[in-house]
């Protein structure tokens, strides 16, 4: 068995966190999380830490409450305030590069054990967003910790020890798999690299027990990528993440490319790994469906900030932001044509040009019903999250929403 | 969306069918393999002013199927037979260079990826003129200006400008409205539509499938449209059939194949696709994978992931069965549900290709699947 050191750093955490605490105190306040500084789901996470077995649970913050999250489980991923810019366009001799920011300050966590869905369309900065998480990329601006420790994108041992603990899942295995690599060998990779001291063949024999733990038989371990079905490629990459016994999954769009059969296989699959390992799993996904069915939690994005914010139930039954709604009414689910409310006008907006105000507004539905007062308010000022009264634990961006009284002030 | 009634029966006689295929057979070349079935035996029939929908995981043979009704293969790495006829005009599939100006004319298509289908260097504009070319007649201006009206009725706002846009400077859904443009171009009187709105975000394939209902109303085209989306097929067609492995296994109306599904593999597929209802339990899963060509089993070529299989699935083909509302190709098909359905009729069969999830799958499909069949 490998040694988990990730108990050390887990213990740095409530360390950390308390030094932070002082924070939990404005819970209440509103706390914009689409904005630059920007508290948000970091500020619960902080009010978790606090009523932890000896808070006095003064605070008691309906924020804190949230259903489907496990307050006491231990945070694994905590980010806040991240904000994500690309260069653009030709590199010219004098004036400044346009950038196209891609992630517009995001907050938000994910507990052990607990699975945060990422949903949002083409273009609104979920792959961006990982890519950071993953610390592949640095953020612009913003944190991320992971069990407590903060993750600095780049290198080093101390990166090198924080990635064991999270491993990613992509859409494409044939992508992220070596195509001369038999897949017992990137099974094994992990182990090559995080835990060399152990001897090569203890890392071979826990390789095929993790490919058996897939579903895959010893003989495929000697198969390259292109010699499996696009399912088995997937579990292969399934047992290459689990190989370093990480603490947190995070999942681009992992069934995506697959057919629906073979998709409830993967999607089973993840389910009992989750469940045996007490994973976190961030899980992103442009499929509500998948979405409806995995999550505890979901985070609707749309051009690079969240929009709304929720337990799964809440987001699925009761969706406040306009985009939520739309996206939901879009999502085919059976029978019948959609409800008229889904006419959304026009496509997702660019990220190099995105309408001032909410995103959202050129083709809010909602907004076409407001007066002109109010729909020129939704143009010209950035809506900032916040609680929904009498839902613990969903959040949404939507002034209107908030004028009709169903956001706290 | 759907406020039509059903214009036509499938299997059955009725008006003349503007679409009629029998026999079809598609075959790829596998190297030192040689000629492998990849699509035996289908029969279509599409009615005047019909959506039929052709549905099926990958591998199960339904874009050769369009490519062989659209003769767009060369007969070195894919080769057809069969027989079409299309507006009472018979053709052979075999042989599409006898019938390639069909395509484009009689026939329109609309692929999955229109960055593909959009040739990078010309401006929109041309690219449907060209389309509009194939019947002749007309200046140049004249070309012009029934493209704008075309893709003015396709929805891109401002299309007297945009005519002069090239692919990359619109959006995903504007280029596929492009693409469906330059299939209306010779006011074809079937459209073929391979995965139209596959690559689409969700908000706009509501658009896409919005303005492909209103196009074809408006003009009374047959639509074939092919899909791995069952939730997406049975909002938008009257007709389905379920290919699997190169096999047509079910036909009928949408609100019954997938409402009321009789083969196993259907309900298997309609049982694993995730929905709330299912949340934190399992979902039913059909295990295994499709087979692929060359490697098909004897028999029924389900059966190794059916959980019904007995021996007879395992030798013998099954025929066609008809049943109210369309047909099915099993030999032990799902009893029409009401209330409560009984286990598979073979209990006893053992059978090691028979896993428990399969079992759950066919359950699942029958008793209640997460679609909730009202």
């Amino acid at each position: 068995m490998i040694r988990r050191s990730p108990a050390d750093v887990g213990a740095q955490a409530p360390a950390e966190e308390t030094s932070t605490a002082p924070a939990a105190g404005e819970v209440a306040a509103p706390r914009p999380f689409g904005g630059r500084r920007s508290t948000g789901a970091a500020g619960d996470a902080e009010a978790h830490v606090t009523r932890g077995p000896s808070a006095s649970g003064s605070e008691d913050d309906e924020a804190g409450r949230k259903e489907g999250d496990n307050g006491s489980a231990p945070l694994l991923l905590r980010a806040e305030g991240l904000i994500k810019r690309y260069a653009t366009g030709p590199r010219r001799l004098f004036g400044p590069r346009q950038y196209v920011e891609a992630v517009r300050g995001i907050s938000l966590h994910v507990r052990a054990g607990e699975t945060l869905a990422l949903v949002g369309e083409s273009g609104c900065g979920k792959s961006s967003l990982a890519r950071l998480l993953l610390g592949l990329t640095p953020p612009d601006a913003g944190s991320i910790e992971l069990l407590g420790a903060p993750l600095r994108a780049g290198s080093g041992p101390g990166l090198r020890r924080l990635r064991r603990f999270v491993q990613p899942i992509f859409q494409d295995p044939l992508a992220a798999l070596n195509p001369r690599h038999p897949v017992g060998l990137a099974v094994r990779e992990g182990l090559d690299i995080h835990v060399p001291e152990m001897p090569l063949e203890q890392r071979k024999a826990r390789a095929l027990s993790l490919l058996a733990r897939v579903g895959l038989s010893a003989s495929h371990a000697d198969r390259l990528p292109h010699e499996l079905s696009g399912g088995q490629r997937q579990r292969v990459v399934i047992a290459r993440a689990l190989a370093v016994e990480p603490r947190l999954l995070i999942a681009d769009e992992p069934t995506s490319a697959l057919d629906v059969s073979v998709q409830a296989q993967v999607l089973n699959l993840l389910a009992e790994i989750r469940e045996e390992h007490a994973l976190g799993m961030l899980f992103i996904s442009h499929d509500l469906r998948v979405v409806a069915h995995v999550a505890d939690r979901v985070a609707v994005m749309y051009l690079g900030r969240i929009v709304e914010e929720g337990p799964v139930e809440r987001i699925m039954r009761a969706p406040v932001h306009p985009y939520t709604r739309a996206l939901l009414e879009a999502t085919p689910r059976g029978r019948g044509a959609p409800a008229a409310f889904t006419r959304l006008e026009g496509e997702p907006p660019s990220p190099l040009n995105p309408p001032a105000g909410c995103a959202f507004h050129p083709r809010c539905p909602l907004r076409r019903s407001l007066d002109a007062g109010a729909a020129a308010t939704c143009a010209r000022v950035a809506p900032d999250v916040r609680m929904i009264h009498g839902d613990p634990g969903h959040r949404a961006a939507c002034p209107p929403a908030a004028e009709a009284g169903r956001l706290m002030p | 969306m759907r406020a039509r009634p059903l214009q036509v029966q499938p299997e059955r006689s009725g008006p003349e069918p503007v679409l009629e295929v029998t026999g079809l057979r598609v075959e790829v070349h596998a190297g030192s393999a040689g000629w492998l079935p990849a699509v035996e035996d289908v029969r279509l029939r599409v009615g005047r002013g019909a959506r039929v929908g052709l549905v099926g995981e990958s591998g199960s043979g339904k874009s050769l199927t369009a490519q062989a009704l659209t003769g767009l293969f060369d007969g070195r790495t894919l080769r057809a037979q069969g027989q079409m006829r299309l507006d009472g005009r018979p053709y052979e599939l075999a042989r599409p260079e006898a019938w390639r100006d069909v395509r484009g004319q009689r026939i329109g298509l609309v692929f999955q990826d229109p960055l593909a289908a959009l040739d990078p260097l010309q401006r929109i504009g041309t690219q449907v003129v060209e389309a509009l070319a194939i019947r002749g007649g007309g200046s140049r201006r004249a070309l012009r200006a029934r493209a704008i009206e075309l893709l003015r009725q396709v929805g891109i706002p401002e299309p007297a400008e945009r005519v002069d846009a090239y692919p990359h400077e619109l959006s995903g859904g504007m280029r596929q409205r492009v693409c469906i443009a330059a299939a209306l171009a010779c006011d074809p009187v079937m459209l073929i539509a391979d995965e139209p709105t596959t690559a689409l975000d969700v908000t706009v394939q509501v658009q896409v499938l919005e303005l492909l209902g209103r196009l074809q109303e408006d003009r009374g085209m047959g639509v074939l449209l092919i899909s791995h989306d069952l939730d997406l097929v049975s909002r938008w067609c009257d007709e389905v059939h379920v290919l699997y492995a190169g096999a047509q296994v079910e036909s009928g109306t949408a609100a019954r194949v997938l409402g009321q599904p009789r083969h196993p593999y259907t309900a298997g597929l309609l049982a694993s696709v995730p929905a709330a209802s299912h949340r934190g339990a399992r979902l039913p899963e059909l295990t295994g994978g499709v087979p692929e060509p060359g490697r098909l089993p004897t028999g029924c070529r389900f059966h190794p992931r059916c959980p019904r299989a007995d021996d007879r699935c395992r030798t013998e083909r099954p025929g066609w069965t008809r049943m109210k509302d369309g047909a099915v190709r099993c030999h032990h098909p799902l009893e029409v549900r009401s209330g409560m359905v009984a286990g598979a009729p073979e209990e006893g069969a053992p059978d090691d290709h028979r896993p428990r999830a399969v079992a759950d799958a066919t359950a699942g499909g029958s008793g209640g699947g997460p679609e909730g069949a009202a």
